[in-house]
């Protein structure tokens, strides 16, 4: 478990204090405007996906090969392979699911491309997907066309597409094990499915706006060692919302310490109470949950400046001391 | 703080660094570190370059039309 300290010297992290967010400049908002929930977006193959790895002799990141990419990236994973005895894959969302083979982290090549739509030539861009962490045969994709599918990727092929949402869904997460999962949308709810039993789902959580309306869910991220947990940003909103499934409705807690909107979050991988979110106000933010009583947390243990607004977060499961951000052309890891 | 101490905390600072940073040629969106513990400090990054926009985002979307809504204000 992470402990709560102070940060230490040389630390790229402050130590949380409140003031947070307040020493900033307010920035621009629309500067990256449909980063949050990039689709299919370019007509040329254009974009790329880079491979890297930082040198720890020469301290220096080396370019280890990429690809070329129809459309951005709305997602990329490693498969979660914590032994190594699988073989290299990298998926990646966009047009469609593709799965990439690297080979002696050199060269890669285009493993598998998975379509479900024999029908048309139209394709409903993906907006986000999840690797199964217990069965990394599974993968669960999320689409603007309302619909969740969850591939086997043993058989390339898709297991089960069901209509989740009554708008585009924006993001998918499984729970710690290989049957649940839950997706967010633009119809701003929240809602859990199990693979067991699809003809039904649970609303975990809708959004309100002051209008009475409901705001578009964007991010979704299940605390994979608390499977009670999940956490979820609002499109536009600072505030990033806990929910707790045993309690659907309400929230269990909601964290108000960003100054502009939240952009993404994770949970920590070996902590059930730490979780890190960045967003518009330059900051990458870790908050500790362990004591839930009071409802609104203003108060980040540890806050990071980033040079600009930081639109991708993920904390490493191999190395959970460090967190990395991509803001602008820069990749950053942080020592947590 | 003495010098001798000053040096010494820099050298352990060296040692043992805290941030890294790759700059790349293209905005980045899509970003994951790799799993596999005989590949440690690999990540994946892609690039969000776009030309031709097919599909917009809610967030996108709405700028747009709040521009256009005050461009028609305005010539109204």
């Amino acid at each position: 478990m992470l402990p709560r300290r102070q940060a230490a010297a040389g630390s790229p992290w402050c130590e949380g204090s409140g003031h947070a967010g307040s020493l900033l400049p307010s920035h621009e908002l629309l500067a990256s405007a449909d980063l949050p929930i990039a689709c299919a977006a370019s007509r040329r193959y254009t974009n790329s996906v880079r491979i890297v790895q930082l040198d720890e002799e020469s301290h220096q990141f080396v370019d280890c090969g990429g690809f070329e990419h129809p459309y951005p990236t709305t997602k990329i994973m490693w498969m979660p392979d914590t032994t190594g005895q699988r073989r290299d894959l990298l998926a990646t969302t966009g047009d469609y699911l593709r799965l990439w083979n690297v080979t002696d982290n050199k060269s890669v090549r285009l493993e598998a491309l998975l379509n479900n739509n024999k029908n048309t030539e139209f394709c409903a861009p993906l907006t986000s997907f999840d690797w199964n962490e217990q069965d990394p045969n599974i993968i669960g994709t999320s689409s603007i066309d309302t619909t969740c599918i969850i591939w086997d990727i043993s058989k390339m092929q898709a297991k089960t597409q069901l209509i989740a949402h009554d708008k585009e869904v924006f993001d998918l997460a499984f729970a710690a094990g290989v049957n649940v999962f839950a997706s967010v949308g633009a119809d701003g709810s929240v809602r859990m499915f199990d693979l067991r039993a699809l003809e039904h789902s649970t609303i975990i959580y809708e959004s309100a706006d002051a209008q009475g309306g409901s705001s578009p869910l964007i991010r979704l991220a299940w605390n994979k060692q608390d499977p009670n947990y999940l956490a979820t940003l609002t499109m536009d909103s600072h505030k990033v919302i806990i929910l707790d499934i045993r309690v659907p409705s309400l929230p269990t807690a909601v964290l108000d310490g960003h100054s502009q909107c939240v952009n993404a979050l994770a949970w920590a991988p070996h902590s059930s109470c730490h979780i890190c979110t960045a967003g518009d106000d330059n900051q990458a933010l870790i908050w500790d949950l362990s004591s839930l009583e009071q409802k609104s947390i203003t108060d980040p243990i540890l806050a990071y400046y980033a040079e600009s607004e930081v639109n991708q977060l993920q904390w490493s499961r191999g190395q959970p001391d460090w967190v990395a951000i991509c803001f602008d052309k820069k990749l950053q890891i942080l020592r947590v | 703080m003495s010098a001798s101490s000053l040096h010494a905390g820099l050298a352990l600072e060296a040692k043992r660094k805290e941030i890294y940073t790759y700059q790349a040629p293209w905005l980045i969106y899509g970003m994951n570190w790799s799993v596999r513990p005989d590949q440690k400090f690999r990540l994946a990054i892609g690039s969000f370059e776009e030309e031709c926009v097919l599909y917009l985002c809610p967030r996108a979307r709405r700028a747009l039309s709040l521009s256009r809504a005050r461009q028609l204000s305005a010539a109204a």
